[in-house]
């Protein structure tokens, strides 16, 4: 697959149309030597721009690009969880994949807790694939690749970038650094744990109501940053309605691109641009107007209870 | 199961039976789908004999199935033999008329509609009115409901006597018990208007419309609106006049704000059925009252009819009763009847002409630009065009600009894009003085804007501003301006000069780019920044060409540009080096 | 659950949507089932094909369930006579049939819906054994309503509730002397307040003994409540009571500014939270892995139960307070452990 290929399928996925299941396997195995490459604890340099949840919302993303600025211009760091729940999961992924292999050192991704085989048949990107392509062969290209995704980022050594969070078996980047990723997502341990786990105002570490990872207070960020030399921890993975929330005297955020998430919430999304010395701007984003969204002809409903 | 091996073989029936007998609803969809194909393999006696039986007597248990059957039997007519036939299709279609599903039954209607319309008046005789008969009749509520979509398309082909029987038969119906029945008559009560002399719509028609407008259910009302316009469309105003108007007024201020709605959201189409004498003497302070309905909804529709009505009436009119009630709905509580407001007022602005406009649209309109609601702002921005063209834009703009200035700011960025969309007709318009006074510096502000796209627009906006004022006015007024931010300590700004300058060079001459943007450029090579240093390379891109026009400009390319490009080849960023190298290329 | 609403273009767009609202119950509750969270035999009859809802759904569903049967056991078993129970836009609910299966015991129960809905609810279970047997051979089964002993299927408009239902309820057996309970599960909400007020004061009173039990949305304002009666009037359904009642407070008031003796509201997370069995949620949580914890507690406060008596006699008072939900965590237990690092 040359360049222009790339460029072409590229295209094609910004106008959120299909490309074959043939290029999506070409595309994979291309994605699978860049990725290979990256660390655990991937180096990424500033000026970045940290994106939260997507969750197949594919004009949204379409939205963010508006305001944060196209790639490769501006430089991206996604946070993970770039499938399920939204219409276009597909799209989605595969634009920012494709988007990957064209551009590595423009764009980082890291694996999100719905990077997952069990997850994704729950919430809907299985499906998806299987009404797209007519088969599950996509979707299988795509769980192979989220077990070659990174599972966390360093932003100019300060910044610590991760989907869910903490774990209590990780004190040390180090300790990320030995984890054999190349998996599905375990249902306990260390990998499950930076792809789960929640902040809250509690001291040390607590029982997730999700099921799997853990809540963990202040107290376990403070001592996570002096330990690391760090500054900041840049997460996702929950809802926010005002797109981000700074904890614990900043020294976690947490940032959440899907506005209006799953056409339902009413929530505003947000970016987070750091510039080449690290200075931090917010960007709030609403949701794309119906317009700009078009009408796609059989648009299953958000549910309610009737 | 492959079907597409077997397409152009014979297919045969016992296959499709296998098919439609399938558990997987998948393969008795397909071979519905398929059924054109085994109609013409079989050959239209065995479609006769054969399929059509085998088709009436089963009746899938699916709706899906029975959906795609009920508009496969509509296009039937050829596969059974042609016209003289075609009332064998009639059978089946009967059937789906009466099922529960009432997608299936509508389908089965529209496609008893199309084979009627190729029938004989003997077939009709002796097939489709008895069809229509038999529905009418039926026990179950489905198929009196089916039948009331049916007496249009056969009435003018039967005989004086059936024609008789088909009134009678649909005035039952109208009466039926059951509201389902009546609301289906009262849907179709219009149509069949349309097929019957005018003697007879008098007669039988408008006795039915006025009972259903009356109905206790306001489902049923709500459908007679339609029914109105077409009797009215059928009668001559006079006759509009005498057997219509009564009932219109009570549908006017109908107790249900459905009725009252459906009335709105079709007033101008009223008002063209009825005539423009019964519009001026009664309509008008009907349409008022929906304009100052108690219900959001009713007044939303009212008012996206406002324009479309005020051209039955003459200006005074407007000026006396409407023009007020668009007064009061700019300050609606409801932001979607403002919004509705402000994507129709403009449309005011032609009828009223220059001086009326200045006088009474323009104060809503600013009203409307400060609206807190964004859709109403961005509704109103998108039409000032209409009103330009009915004031001239200076009028317009010595009222609007504070208003403009103001937007341009909006927290909202799509309103500030469409604002910045409307920038080069306003200054083409207000001239370089006054555009250098009082928009100058906002088009500058836009280049630093928070969102990208916006940043884009603005490069944009100073390229047209460009093709407007001429070359000269960029080179003094704002390339120095954006030459000045490309020493920004932030890189966004540096990045938007090189934006800037990349998007404008095709419009400025060799020589400015020579003599201001070249250098310019060419220190930004060694920018710590990534993202700038291949930008700059596909800036020398777009470069290369222009330069090249003039012999002067030309040797630029050996002595300035191909040595940076050289430079950025050598990048250690891949990106860097894949614009330069791409930029090299073409400039070979 | 059904219930007509706006138009802008024609029966069929109408049609669609009232039959939207009633299959979207079916359709959920019968995920619910299937998923393992609710059990109803009967629901499966009302609706062809199933099809799965995401695991917040299904919680929905099942507490939605829960709630609603815990009060409405709850009521039967107050020993003050015979009870009644009237269902105000039923649509396909299989609540009498369930209610039979379990052997509870009760006078009449009435249904009542759009003729559209009852006439399909007639066909299926005229086409099915089971529940015709459950109604009964006595019953009498026309084209849109069936009169059995114990069940009284009723077509009508909610709108015409005194003038025309209530004599058609009482030519079928309702008793106003009886205890009566009335339920609306999403009805009421899309009636426009005036017409439900009176339905709600008619009641009030009239009956010596009644019960309200409604499950409808709430806060109709903030940015969730404002997407939601944004996406509902893109399906062409309007909510339009929730403005008259936005909040629990407001729900209760309902009831008391209209004669009645005692009201509550609670929200669906009051009611995940503290009135379902701990046993309960650790079975739930095994059925599906829940991914949607911020959206769950968003939804979940969307949505309300509140319930109301009228008693005539001080007596009353504390049979019908029984009505209520048995409080699992008086005290949340302390989430926090400790772990020690590696």
């Amino acid at each position: 697959m040359g360049q222009s290929d790339l460029d072409g399928q590229i295209e094609k996925l910004r106008k959120c149309e299909l490309i074959s299941e043939n290029e999506v396997k070409e595309l994979c195995r291309k994605a699978r030597e860049v990725l290979i490459e990256e660390s655990n604890v991937q180096r990424v340099d500033a000026p970045v721009t940290i994106c939260g949840d997507i969750h197949g919302q594919f004009y949204d993303l379409k939205e963010l690009f508006k305001v944060g600025g196209d790639c490769p211009d501006t430089n991206y760091l996604f946070l993970g969880d770039f499938v399920d729940r939204g219409f276009y999961s597909v799209e989605t992924f595969l634009l920012l994949l494709a988007l990957k292999v064209r551009y590595p050192d423009r764009i980082t991704l890291i694996r999100g807790n719905h990077e997952s085989r069990q997850i994704t048949q729950v919430y809907g990107f299985y499906d998806e694939c299987l009404r797209k392509y007519g088969s599950v062969n996509v979707w299988r290209h795509c769980c192979e690749i989220f077990d070659y995704m990174s599972l966390s980022a360093i932003i100019e050594n300060k910044i610590f970038c991760v989907h869910g969070g903490l774990s209590p078996v990780i004190g040390s980047l180090d300790q990320i650094r030995t984890i054999d990723r190349k998996q599905e997502v375990p249902h306990d341990g260390a990998m499950c744990d930076l792809l789960w786990s929640d902040p809250d105002d509690i001291e040390g570490w607590g029982i997730s109501p999700r099921g799997a990872g853990y809540l963990f207070g202040g107290d376990i960020v403070a001592q996570f940053l002096q330990h690391n030399n760090l500054d900041l921890i840049a997460r996702a993975h929950q809802l926010v309605m005002e797109g981000y929330k700074l904890m614990f005297n900043n020294t976690i955020v947490t940032v959440w691109s899907a506005p209006n998430y799953c056409y339902r919430c009413g929530n505003v999304a947000a970016i987070l641009e750091l510039d080449d010395k690290l200075n931090k701007n917010y960007k709030i984003f609403e949701a794309a107007p119906q317009d700009v969204r078009g009408l796609p002809a059989k648009k299953p409903a958000p549910d309610y209870f009737l | 199961m492959n079907i597409e091996e077997t397409e152009d073989s014979l297919y045969p029936i016992a296959v499709l039976l296998d098919e439609l007998r399938a558990d997987d609803v998948n393969f008795r969809l397909n071979a519905i789908r398929r059924l054109s194909t085994i109609a013409l393999a079989l050959g239209v006696q065995r479609t006769r004999d054969e399929l059509i039986p085998f088709l009436d007597e089963s009746i899938d248990d699916e709706d899906e199935v029975l959906l795609a059957l009920a508009e496969e039997l509509g296009n039937f007519c050829e596969y059974v033999g042609g016209k003289e036939h075609a009332h064998i299709i009639l059978g089946p279609l009967e059937n789906l008329a009466a099922v529960e599903e009432t997608l299936v039954r509508e389908k089965a209607v529209e496609s008893l509609t199309k084979i009627a319309a190729v029938l004989s008046q003997q077939q009709i005789e002796d097939y489709y009115i008895p069809l229509i008969k038999r529905l009418g009749s039926g026990d179950w509520f489905t198929s009196r409901t089916s039948a009331c979509g049916l007496y249009a398309a056969g009435y003018q082909n039967a005989t004086p006597s059936s024609q008789e029987d088909l009134r009678s038969m649909f005035k039952a119906l109208a009466q039926d018990d059951t509201p389902m029945v009546r609301r289906a008559a009262a849907a179709n009560l219009g149509k069949f208007a349309k097929k019957i002399p005018k003697e007879h719509v008098i007669l039988d028609i408008v006795p039915l419309f006025s009972k259903l407008a009356e109905d206790e259910q306001d489902s049923v009302r709500l459908l007679t609106v339609e029914d109105l316009v077409a009797i009215a469309e059928v009668l001559s105003k006079d006759e509009c006049k005498n057997y219509l108007l009564q009932t219109l007024r009570s549908m006017v201020s109908d107790k249900s704000w459905r009725v009252r709605y459906m009335i709105a959201e079709n007033f101008v189409k009223i008002a063209k059925a009825v005539g423009d004498e019964v519009t001026r003497e009664n309509l008008v302070m009907a349409f008022v009252n929906l304009l100052k309905d108690n219900e959001a909804e009713v007044r939303t529709a009212a008012s996206g009819q406002v324009p479309g009505f005020a051209q039955y009436v003459d200006k005074q009119t407007i000026l006396s009763h409407i023009l007020p009630c668009v007064k009061d709905l700019v300050t609606d509580t409801s932001q979607h009847v403002r919004a509705s407001l402000a994507t129709q007022i403009s449309g005011l602005a032609p009828i009223l002409g220059k001086e009326a406009t200045t006088e009474h649209l323009l104060p809503l309109f600013l009203q409307l630009l400060k609206d807190e609601f964004p859709d109403v702002r961005l509704n109103i921005i998108s039409k000032l065009e209409q009103v330009n063209e009915v004031i001239g834009i200076e009028l317009l703009s010595q009222n609007l600009l504070p208003a403009i200035v103001e937007l341009a700011e909006d927290k909202q960025w799509r309103v500030r894009l469409a604002i910045i969309d409307y920038i080069p007709l306003l200054a083409s318009q207000l001239g370089v003085t006054f555009f250098d006074e009082k928009l100058g510096s906002l088009c500058m502000s836009w280049l630093g804007d928070n969102v990208y796209s916006i940043r884009e627009a603005a490069t944009i906006n100073l390229k047209k501003l460009t093709e407007v004022f001429g070359v000269e006015w960029a080179k003094t007024t704002i390339i120095p301006k954006i030459l000045e931010m490309g020493t920004n300590q932030n890189y966004l700004y540096r990045m938007t000069t090189i934006f800037a300058i990349t998007t404008m060079a095709p419009a400025v001459t060799p020589e400015v780019i020579r003599d201001h943007i070249l250098p310019t450029v060419n220190s930004l090579v060694s920018d710590p920044i990534p993202n700038i240093r291949f930008n700059v390379a596909k800036s020398y891109e777009v470069l290369i060409p222009v330069l090249r026009q003039c012999s002067e400009t030309a040797v630029l390319l050996e002595t300035q540009v191909k040595p940076a490009l050289d430079k950025l080849r050598d990048d250690p960023d891949t990106d860097v080096k894949y614009f330069a190298e791409k930029a090299l290329l073409a400039g070979k | 659950m059904a219930f007509r609403t706006l138009t802008d273009e024609d029966l069929s767009i109408q049609d669609h949507a009232i039959r939207g609202t009633n299959e979207d119950a079916i359709t959920s509750k019968l995920s619910a089932v299937n998923a393992g969270y609710i059990q109803d035999e009967y629901v499966k009859y009302f609706h062809k094909r199933p099809v799965k809802r995401s695991p917040l759904i299904n919680r929905g569903s099942y507490v939605r369930n829960k709630g609603l049967d815990t009060l409405i056991i709850k009521f039967l078993e107050i020993e003050d006579g015979r009870k009644q129970i009237i269902s105000l836009g039923a649509g396909f609910d299989t609540r009498y049939f369930n209610l039979k299966s379990s052997l509870r015991k009760f006078y009449k129960y009435f249904e009542i819906d759009f003729p559209e809905i009852t006439a399909k609810k007639v066909a299926i279970i005229r086409k099915n054994k089971t529940l015709s047997e459950i109604i009964g051979d006595d019953a009498r089964i026309g084209d849109t309503e069936i009169y059995g002993s114990d069940y009284c299927l009723i077509s009508g408009d909610l709108r015409d509730f005194i003038e025309d239902l209530i004599p058609r309820l009482e030519s079928n057996g309702f008793d106003r002397s009886l205890s009566t309970l009335f339920l609306s599960e999403c009805v009421m909400i899309y009636m426009d307040p005036t017409n439900s007020n009176k339905i709600v004061e008619w009641i009030g009173t009239n009956l010596n003994m009644a019960m309200f039990i409604v499950y409808e949305q709430i806060l109709p304002n903030d940015a969730f409540g404002s997407v939601m009666l944004q996406n509902l009037k893109y399906r062409n359904i309007e909510l339009r009571g929730i403005h008259a009642y936005p909040d629990l407070e407001s729900q209760k008031d309902r009831y008391l500014s209209r004669g009645w003796t005692h009201a509550e509201a609670i929200d669906m997370n009051e009611i995940y939270d503290l009135y379902i069995d701990p046993k309960e949620h650790v079975r739930i949580s095994r059925l599906e892995m829940l991914d949607e914890l911020e959206e769950w507690r968003l939804l979940a406060s969307h949505y309300c139960i509140a319930w109301a008596y009228k008693v005539s006699n001080e007596s009353q008072i504390v049979l019908y307070d029984s009505v209520k939900f048995e409080n699992y965590k008086e005290k949340l237990p302390d989430h926090s452990i400790k772990i020690t690092g590696d």
